[in-house]
């Protein structure tokens, strides 16, 4: 598996938010390298650094993106749903957490195309590029 | 495409049983969202007699589902709706919701529109309160406390109501009289809500003018619901006089003693407490400890010092949603009041060396380790809301 890079087309056109979302690919790369690692069982404090580093993310970014979007004129309904999305994506990740707080490593594994898939993916290149426009970007 | 919208069917909603859809106003403003159980019958009526209506495509697929789990048992059946899979909707995102209906409603205010709409706007959103309040008290005080967005006015006024039912509550006052009282606290300082936005800003003192419009708000807001058609008395008198106080040092006025009443008095209290704990750009908020503590013993005089007493008790010392710092060094939000306030349900999600916590974890505070050892403005760690607000999401 190839690392994850960053590319142009993940740019929600503000350099301080791409900045934080540069910080997921991060974290995305360090639980790769992890999930490479024979004795994934026995890597317990390298684990549990991948949800700090998630915490911290998201203490960093959703309030300050939240924040971004309303002083921007972001119309009210639409920043709920989007508050309610980043809930969500906090919900799950807790779930894959108490998992392999449990031993279920298999949670682990199935982390990774989480964040690929819902978080980069769906979240910041589907959701996040609809308040694009609203921060003068285009 | 634009969403079409058609009249709910009075049959489909219960009292206590989770909604099957969500329900809109007329201009699809969303009033309650799928899964909210509505407890109260003055709840149900006032909902449905200002129009209540559904997205037609969502009672479509509810429909179909209720069609298709009827079939196998009901074969006649047109179906009853599927209320079993329900998950009920919380309370923590219900009074979202009225933050941003109420922030709408005085935002058309503003810009004069909807006038007709604005008193059945607020006799929905006081008996959504109230509705809100019999559900989960903590999960209301909590949203209130952990909001750092909404514009003043309206986290002010909506604190306001919210204290005015809890106290009202407390000191015996029936349901349709604290509905009033709620009405009122919403709208109390409707006369400055215009001056609201310059004066969030501003850190340069009044100007004469606004000196002025700051005196006169009471009478200013009393008139324009007046004019918006409110006629009850206990409402107008409370807004009209609720900057009165017992000692004569009030206004517009300079009343005292008994001839201040009972709903008068309480709105004085919210209105007091409320203001004291947010930020304003001349002050910093007070902790809910702090400004307690004032209440008391500078207010003393001024205020009504039973009904103090009744607020502190209902909110507690360590009010739900406020930020603590435990004796072990970590940083938590309250989750639940506790029959001994000193003692609440607090939830941790700062570690002692500053590291945000994926996942809060329970702490009994009445275990020396855990003691709350003092609070923390919320303005310290309102970066990590999302990790806070899940508490009461359900998760």
């Amino acid at each position: 598996m190839d690392s994850f890079t960053w590319k142009p087309e993940y740019s929600v056109g503000d350099a301080a938010l791409d900045g934080q979302h540069r910080g997921l690919i991060g974290i995305m790369n360090r639980l790769r390298t992890l999930l490479q690692s024979p004795a994934l069982a026995e890597a317990g404090g390298e684990v549990e650094a991948v949800f700090d580093d998630l915490a911290r993310y998201i203490a960093e970014h959703f309030a300050y993106e939240e924040l971004r979007m309303a002083d921007a004129g972001y119309p009210l309904e639409r920043l709920a749903e989007h508050r309610h999305e980043h809930d969500e994506l906090v919900r799950h990740v807790r779930s894959f957490h108490a998992e392999v707080a449990e031993g279920r490593y298999d949670g682990l594994q199935a982390l990774l195309p989480y964040l690929y898939g819902e978080w980069l993916i769906h979240h910041i290149c589907t959701s996040d590029m609809d308040y694009r426009p609203y921060l003068g970007a285009d | 495409m634009a969403k079409s919208f058609v009249p709910v069917d009075r049959g489909d909603i219960e009292l206590g049983v989770p909604l099957p859809y969500s329900v809109y106003d007329r201009s699809g403003v969303l009033l309650l969202k799928a899964g909210f159980a509505v407890n109260l019958q003055r709840h149900l009526d006032i909902l449905l007699g200002n129009g209540a209506f559904v997205e037609q495509d969502e009672l479509a697929r509810v429909r179909a589902a209720a069609a298709a789990t009827a079939a196998g048992m009901r074969p006649s059946g047109y179906g009853t709706l599927p209320r079993t899979k329900l998950e009920e909707q919380n309370t923590y995102e219900l009074i979202e919701i009225v933050k941003l209906r109420l922030q709408r409603l005085f935002q058309h205010y503003k810009l004069g529109q909807g006038k007709d709409e604005f008193l059945p706007r607020i006799e929905d959103l006081g008996i959504t309160v109230q509705e809100a309040c019999t559900h989960d008290t903590d999960a209301v005080l909590a949203c209130l406390h952990l909001d750092y967005e909404m514009p003043y006015e309206v986290v002010h006024h909506l604190q306001a109501a919210i204290l005015c039912e809890l106290m009202g509550k407390k000191i015996g006052v029936g349901e349709d009289a604290r509905l009033t009282l709620v009405k009122a606290a919403l709208t109390h300082d409707i006369g400055l809500i215009d001056l609201q936005d310059t004066l969030d800003r501003q850190t340069a003192p009044l100007t004469p003018g606004q000196r002025a419009r700051i005196d006169a708000h009471p009478r200013d807001s009393a008139d324009i619901l007046r004019r918006l058609g409110v006629t009850d008395p206990v409402w107008l008198d409370a807004v009209l006089h609720h900057h009165e106080r017992i000692d004569g040092s009030g206004y517009p006025d300079g009343l005292a003693d008994e001839v201040i009443r009972m709903p008068v008095r309480v709105l004085a209290v919210a209105d007091i407490y409320s203001a004291m704990i947010r930020d304003r750009p001349y002050r910093k908020a007070m902790v809910s400890r702090a400004a307690m503590r004032e209440l008391m013993l500078e207010q003393g005089d001024k205020a009504d010092q039973r009904l103090i007493q009744v607020m502190i008790k209902e909110v507690g010392v360590f009010p739900p949603g406020a930020i603590v710092r435990l004796a072990n060094g970590e940083i938590g939000v309250v989750k639940e009041r506790q029959e001994n306030s000193a003692y609440p349900v607090v939830y941790a999600f700062v570690k002692p060396g500053g590291m945000p916590m994926l996942t809060p974890v329970r702490r009994e505070t009445v275990r020396a380790e855990f003691n709350v050892s003092g609070i923390v403005p919320f303005s310290q760690y309102r970066n990590c809301i999302s990790l806070i607000r899940g508490l009461w999401r359900g998760d």
